[in-house]
């Protein structure tokens, strides 16, 4: 009786080997399409993790509810990275070496993304973002000769226009369209975001021959900014930048406000909402870029959509994630592959892409979209009035 | 670097430095009686900030009632550290590298804490006071700042009279030179420390709801105790006119130097110019150089 069992278990485990074999010669073909995200599901950034990965869930879901790709379902691996730049390097490295996803989709801000971002190069599956930062995707980027950004990492992409981009769209804005000739600046020194922006910004102006009066910074903890804007006052430019976080903004246009700044204020893509409610009236007559404003109608049945889904309202990042996997899943339509390589491939040759936030066409040379329109919008009291839904700067 | 501008530089700084006043008196008390830095003072004008901005934003949105609940408070607040972290150790007669330990702990919870449960939005008080500013001449004076200078001149001269003139202000004066004799004396001293608490977590609330409504609330808005210990320092500790002077002279300081050499060099010029005025008087501006007890 014992023989015999043993028989049959040794003859199950050869025939189970066998099966594995055979199933061995077709991994990539069985099962579904492996897309990888993480994102910021809990820490300070969590909100703009969460609507990501909602948007990224009901794309999949239209894809699959539509056939999938290639006859196969598509299937979302998502871990928390906790704002933390070795956590997201984990979750990386877990999605592409041990889930063996097409591609990932990486969280929204620029700290996980720059130590995210070599390790990239050497794993070799792709990552898309949302990181501004140019160092990002062009890792020898030099923000004092950004005409020079040195070659691009192959297997990271930018889905937003970057710092030194949005920085040129609000500057432009502001010489074609508002006719201002010279320019301050006030910026938190300890923030890449705020820095690069500033450079940028300073960079354009320069650029269009137009004059930069000034440039003022200050520390990170700082909230009074009133020694700075003495100084820009008796400078008395026509326009001042001031790119940095909601609470410092609306700090330094207060002030300025009370010290009778005359300068109009010109902002970033974080004067949108709360900032009307942080900064209130003082605000008034400031312009500033936003990656879309709300009020588009062609956005619209997004609204409904997303509802219908979520039973709540999109915010900005749950369009992120509904374009940004979009463009994913199209790469891996397009090249016809779930190998890595060929995904990349198809993402560096996008052209095109049709986003509910914009058109893009990837820069090869630079991984970064061309030419991608940001809504310009001002205030008007405390209240946020979109002038253009999509602008780019008439000269580059 | 013309006239109006350097005067203007002076306003800005002095008004910004009234708050450093209450911060360093608020702090300097502590020190004096139980002769230890108490960073959880940072805690109390966090926790107060975003108590003021809960007070005037759901319960009634009246600058007086408002301000004068949180204060209490603030006071109140320090009552409870002092007995939960502070007391528990000094009865044991633990070293008083505990009772700073400790501070700094505090302090770091309420951080924290707040960083946790609300970090993500933005909390701004109800607006009180318009924002308009009174036009001297070339000179623009903030009323929210001269506000703020008032409010810190009307406490600061009450905690004057307070300590020198009351039975419970000779009392804290007695445990300040000497912990353990009023005691023999029939002064109630733990009694009288809570009171020096209270007194300082007042003025801690103060400071939370004059930085919250002016600035609007974060957790890190406590930090900027940093500057009212400086100035507490440079006072001479515990010397209650000592630091108003240090308080107001370390705002202008700041202002005329963010100014003319920008804001990432002015730290490092006011932390060396205070290690070279130690050295040359450790006991600061107005301070005796105090005993510290082990």
């Amino acid at each position: 009786m014992r023989k015999s069992v043993f028989l049959l278990m040794v003859v199950a485990l050869i025939l189970g080997s066998v099966s594995q074999v055979f199933a061995g010669g077709e991994p990539e073909e069985a099962g579904p399409i492996k897309v990888g995200m993480y994102a910021d599901l809990s820490a300070g950034t969590a909100q703009w993790g969460t609507d990501a990965e909602k948007g990224a869930r009901l794309r999949i879901k239209e894809y699959n509810k539509a056939g999938g790709i290639m006859g196969r379902q598509i299937e979302l691996v998502i871990y928390d990275c906790k704002q933390s730049p070795t956590e997201a390097v984990k979750a990386y490295t877990r999605l592409a070496t041990q889930d063996k996803v097409a591609a990932v989709y990486g969280s929204l801000i620029s700290n996980t993304a720059l130590a995210v971002s070599p390790v990239a190069a050497q794993t070799k599956v792709p990552v898309v973002s949302r990181a501004m930062d140019e160092r990002a995707t062009t890792p020898a980027f030099n923000p004092d000769d950004p005409e020079n950004p040195g070659p691009a990492n192959p297997y990271f992409f930018l889905l937003q226009p970057s710092a030194f981009q949005q920085a040129a769209v609000i500057a432009g804005y502001a010489i074609d369209e508002l006719g201002m000739n010279t320019f301050t600046m006030l910026y938190d020194k300890g923030n890449a975001y705020a820095e690069y922006l500033a450079k940028g910004f300073a960079y354009y102006v320069t650029k269009r021959g137009k004059k930069m009066l000034g440039s003022f910074e200050f520390q990170s903890g700082d909230v009074d900014y009133k020694a700075q804007l003495t100084k820009i006052k008796e400078l008395g430019a026509d326009g001042l930048f001031i790119p940095n976080y909601v609470a410092q903004n609306a700090n330094a246009v207060k002030q300025a406000r009370e010290l009778g700044v005359k300068a109009r204020f010109l902002g970033n893509n974080s004067w949108y909402k709360p900032m009307d409610e942080v900064a209130g009236p003082a605000a008034d007559g400031s312009y500033f870029p936003n990656n879309m404003t709300f009020d588009d109608p062609s956005t619209q049945w997004f609204f409904e959509t997303y509802e219908a889904e979520w039973g709540e309202e999109p915010r900005l990042h749950s369009f992120s994630g509904y374009d940004d996997v979009g463009f994913i899943l199209e790469a891996i339509e397009r090249a016809g592959s779930t190998d890595p390589e060929k995904v990349r491939d198809a993402m560096e040759a996008t052209r095109k892409f049709e986003g509910i936030i914009g058109t893009i066409n990837i820069d090869p040379k630079t991984h970064r979209p061309v030419g991608l329109p940001m809504a310009v919008l001002r205030f008007v009291g405390d209240q946020i009035e979109t002038v253009e839904y999509r602008y780019v700067p008439k000269s580059p | 670097m013309n006239w109006n501008i350097l005067l203007q530089q002076i306003v800005n700084g002095i008004s910004l430095g009234g708050v450093y006043a209450l911060m360093a008196v608020g702090f300097g008390l502590i020190f004096n009686v139980l002769k230890f830095s108490n960073f959880s003072h940072g805690g109390v004008v966090t926790l107060t900030a975003y108590i003021g901005f809960f007070l005037s934003r759901y319960l009634v949105a009246n600058f007086i009632i408002t301000f004068l609940l949180t204060a209490v408070a603030g006071g109140l607040a320090a009552v409870v550290i002092e007995r939960l972290v502070f007391r528990p150790i000094r009865r044991k007669g633990y070293p008083i590298s505990m009772l700073i330990v400790n501070s700094i702990t505090v302090a770091m919870l309420v951080q924290q804490f707040f960083a946790v449960t609300l970090g993500a939005d933005y909390y701004t008080y109800p607006n009180f006071i318009k924002e308009t500013a009174l036009h001297l001449g070339n000179l623009t004076v903030s009323k929210i700042y001269l506000l703020m200078l008032g409010i810190s001149a009307a406490v600061l001269g009450a905690l004057t009279y307070v300590i020198q003139k009351t039975k419970i202000g000779i009392a804290i004066r007695a445990v300040s030179s000497d912990i353990s004799t009023p005691s023999l004396m029939g002064v109630n001293v733990d009694f009288v420390i809570s009171v020096a608490f209270f007194f300082s977590g007042v003025l801690g609330g103060i400071t939370g709801y004059l930085l919250g409504m002016t600035f609007s609330v974060d957790p890190f808005i406590g930090s900027m105790i940093l500057k009212g210990i400086i100035a507490s320092i440079i006072g001479g500790m515990g010397s209650i006119l000592g630091g108003v002077i240090a308080g107001l002279l370390l705002g202008a300081a700041e202002s005329l130097l963010i100014g003319e050499i920008g804001a990432a060099l002015t730290p490092m010029v006011i932390y060396g110019s205070i290690i070279l005025l130690l050295l040359v008087r450790p006991q600061g501006i107005a301070g005796k150089i105090t005993e510290v007890k082990a």
